[in-house]
């Protein structure tokens, strides 16, 4: 069904068309109809092409993601959820308040509208609660079988909480590694659903803003080293960027490791590592061992934070390896990912 | 080859059956195993039940194993 | 989980491994095999070896079917891959075993070949009744346990009348990997010395523990067929201790509560309906070995992909800095190879023994890397 003047768009059975990403009426007829009205802030509504805000005096932070999850549904959230949190996360973890986000859209022709709407809606309620704005994007759309449905671009900004600079290098011998729940949350609710792996599974994706969160934490522990958020990669990937940036080793504690116990199950049927698995509403955080309670009390006291845990130790290792130390008494090391993991039967 | 998890058979429909493997859920198949009933646990491979797994045989090693752990 | 948890009760396995002290004898050394890539990865992941004491050295044997591929049938596969209208449908294992020119499967997919990754043998004859006009070639991996489920999805093909599904048939037999290490030059020259051998214990669900009754008599070998938690590893540790002490060589079931002595019989029956034995197998390290792979029988011959395809093996020689060979024959451990974690990592690997999550190599790497000094 194509845009015409006058005619509203069928967001029942229409469907993304090349001409919705050609700039011109059709276009303005999408931001118009869609964004706008969903994203609804004072910066869009000047329908300009840039958003203009006055800088607050202090340290921004500015962080940039693509999200190109499949399915786009999922238990537990979705792409926008996704494209919003997932910025707003990497924007805190530098200690950090986001304040705005822009959204850039891929679109693949033949997407329906209705998805996209859910989608966009999704942003919005995601970007509200949050209390960030949505201030200004761009569309584009790719011909049939380029694309995966849509691709989102996110790009936050946040003003830097004054005197708290915690940063991936920082980590010191002696520090504790908290984490601020269950892992592998995300990324086991997205394999439920792939054709050929899926199972059933009451776990669904942890996909949560988690600033005020770490409001929270800086708070009560100023110093904080290093804060991560683990996605692609999972807990391993952050904690080994960690101990390398800092020049440092970790030893973990195997069974103070939160882990949903379906989570656990599906990584034994598929021969997965929970640790290597995407989370998106989790943190780990390093901080000064003394301040470890109080940030645990903290934690605990968000919903989101219910299964904090402190997990291990950061220790001097000139080899910079995460080691965990199992139930048995041996230790392992816990390496970086490599490449996808993949199901296997061996 | 190896990689294979205990399972509890929920339901049976002809050869296949919904399986529980710690609280996830999976449709398996049941077809090498004769007379599956709801309610056995079997070893699950790759989407399909190799064999029973007998719960006496299970208690006897690890009572075996009680006894070396009392022992020592 | 139940069946699961109670085998990894901490304060159990510390009584095993104290028992497991005071019975071996000091005066000697005790080479066990481990056989299976499940045992080596529970072996690794639960830190048995530390368990063990000094004089008990545990092996790991070619149990994996990923690392015990020849390079020419990863050709093979890929050659398949790229066929036209062919949906290739394979477990993630093989996903990035090198062929030739260090091409994977992977990287088929990257270059626009349909490969799809399945947990299940089921799932790839999904794919085929779904999309009747591709070509679903299943690519068949693995031992014993794993056979039984083509073997299913062979009939099930068959019954429903499917045309277009295919399999490509790599299922090789474990007594003969037994055979083969034994076979071996390192063997021969007296670096493997095998005292006892921890069994394969999904394989043996299938065939019963009497099958491998021939293989072990022949080599004088005390077998144990072990579970996969790692109180099932120690308890079956024990009782190979205890039958090389006595020197006895028979072959003993430790995970009584999945083998019998005979078998799946049902399982079997279908697995000689749809497998006839090949006449020889190339394996990587060993070379041809007799009677030690499986491939469809003539009245399946419709569902063979190498007929229907066409596409044959060629033998591609292994890289000769490469010590998979050595490895996979237990006359080496990783760090002994030049190659390990210089050139050959899991990002990069060189061989099948660091390609597969269950390669000794790729094992060592995630689990035991730190006792030798290496860097991350």
């Amino acid at each position: 069904m194509t845009a015409r003047r006058g005619r509203k768009l069928d967001f029942e059975h229409g469907v993304v068309e090349l001409i919705h990403g050609g700039g011109g009426r059709a276009t303005t007829q999408l931001i118009e109809e869609l964004f706008l009205p969903a994203f609804h802030n004072e910066h869009l509504a000047t329908r300009n092409d840039q958003a203009v805000m006055r800088m607050p005096a202090g340290e921004m932070a500015l962080s940039t993601d693509s999200f190109v999850v499949s399915p786009l549904f999922f238990p537990g959230g979705d792409i926008g959820a996704m494209a919003v949190h997932g910025t707003l996360n990497d924007v805190a973890m530098s200690g950090a308040m986001p304040l705005y986000l822009s959204a850039a859209f891929i679109l693949e022709e033949g997407l329906p509208l209705r998805d996209l709407r859910r989608i966009v809606q999704s942003m919005a309620d995601a970007a509200q609660d949050a209390g960030v704005r949505i201030v200004t994007g761009d569309t584009k759309v790719v011909e049939h079988g380029k694309g995966d449905g849509v691709f989102i671009t996110t790009t936050g900004i946040g003003l830097r909480i004054p005197g708290i600079a915690p940063s991936v290098e920082k980590a010191q011998p002696g520090d504790a590694v908290i984490v601020s729940g269950t892992l592998g949350d995300h990324g086991i609710a997205i394999l439920s659903q792939r054709e050929g792996i899926g199972f059933e599974t009451d776990v669904i994706s942890d996909c949560a803003a988690l600033h005020h969160m770490v409001a929270s934490l800086i708070e009560t522990c100023p110093t904080v080293r290093v804060m991560r958020d683990p996605t692609r990669g999972g807990l391993a990937s952050a904690l080994n960027e960690i101990a390398e940036a800092s020049g440092v080793g970790m030893i973990l504690n195997e069974s103070a490791i939160p882990l949903d116990p379906q989570v656990e199950a599906a990584c034994e049927l598929l021969g997965l590592d929970p640790l290597h698995i995407a989370n998106e509403g989790k943190l780990v955080a390093i901080v000064p061992f003394e301040c470890a309670d109080d940030v645990l009390g903290v934690l605990h006291a968000d919903p989101l934070g219910r299964r904090a845990a402190l997990i291990g130790r950061v220790v001097e290792d000139p080899r910079h390896f995460v080691q965990i130390q199992g139930d048995f008494g041996g230790t392992r090391v816990l390496d970086w990912l490599a490449g996808e993991q993949l199901p296997r039967i061996c | 080859m190896c990689l294979a998890v205990p399972a509890c058979i929920v339901s049976v429909t002809n050869d296949e059956a919904v399986l529980d493997i710690a609280g996830i859920r999976r449709t398996g198949s049941v077809a090498l195993i004769d007379n599956p009933q709801s309610g056995e646990w079997v070893v699950l491979h790759s989407g399909i039940a190799l064999t029973r797994i007998d719960p006496h045989a299970a208690d006897t090693m690890l009572s075996k194993l009680r006894m070396l752990g009392e022992a020592a | 989980m139940k069946f699961a948890h109670e085998y990894r009760d901490k304060s159990l396995a510390w009584a095993v491994a104290e028992a497991i002290g005071w019975r071996v004898d000091p005066a000697r050394d005790y080479t066990l095999m481990e056989f299976c890539g499940g045992h080596t990865h529970a072996i690794c992941r639960y830190g048995i070896i530390d368990l063990l004491p000094e004089n008990v050295r545990l092996v790991h044997g070619p149990g994996c079917p990923v690392c015990v591929l020849p390079i020419g049938r990863i050709d093979q596969v890929i050659a398949l891959a790229m066929q036209p209208n062919v949906t290739l449908a394979t477990f993630g294992d093989m996903m990035r075993v090198p062929g030739s020119d260090r091409k994977t499967l992977l990287s088929a997919k990257a270059t626009g070949a349909d490969v799809r990754i399945i947990y299940s043998v089921l799932d790839a004859l999904a794919l085929a009744r779904k999309t009747p006009d591709r070509r679903v070639i299943f690519f068949a991996i693995g031992f014993e346990s794993t056979a039984p489920a083509t073997a299913l999805a062979v009939q099930m093909a068959a019954r429903e009348g499917l045309r277009n599904f295919f399999v490509f048939c790599t299922h090789v037999t474990t007594p003969a990997a037994i055979d083969g290490i034994f076979a071996s030059d390192a063997a021969r020259s007296g670096q493997v010395k095998v005292d006892g051998v921890i069994g394969p214990g999904h394989v043996a669900t299938i065939t019963g523990s009497g099958y491998y009754k021939d293989v072990a008599a022949r080599h004088h070998l005390p077998m144990v067929v072990s579970g996969f938690e790692p109180l099932d590893l120690l308890q079956s540790v024990l009782m190979l201790i205890d039958q090389i002490n006595d020197g006895r060589a028979v072959v003993e079931t430790q995970y009584a509560r999945a083998v019998t002595s005979g078998g799946n019989a049902r399982a079997q029956a279908m697995m000689r309906d749809v497998f006839v034995a090949r006449e020889s197998f190339d394996w990587r390290g060993f070379g041809e070995l007799p009677g030690s792979a499986l491939r469809l029988a003539p009245a399946y011959a419709r569902y063979d992909a190498e007929l229907v395809f066409d596409i044959t093996y060629h033998r591609v020689a292994d890289n000769p800095a490469c010590s998979c060979i050595e490895i996979l024959s237990g006359a080496k451990q990783p760090l002994d190879c030049r190659l390990f974690g210089k050139g050959c990592t899991p990002e990069n690997p060189i061989g099948a023994c660091m390609v597969s999550p269950e390669g000794t190599c790729s094992a060592y790497w995630q689990h035991a890397r730190h006792h030798a000094g290496e860097t991350a």
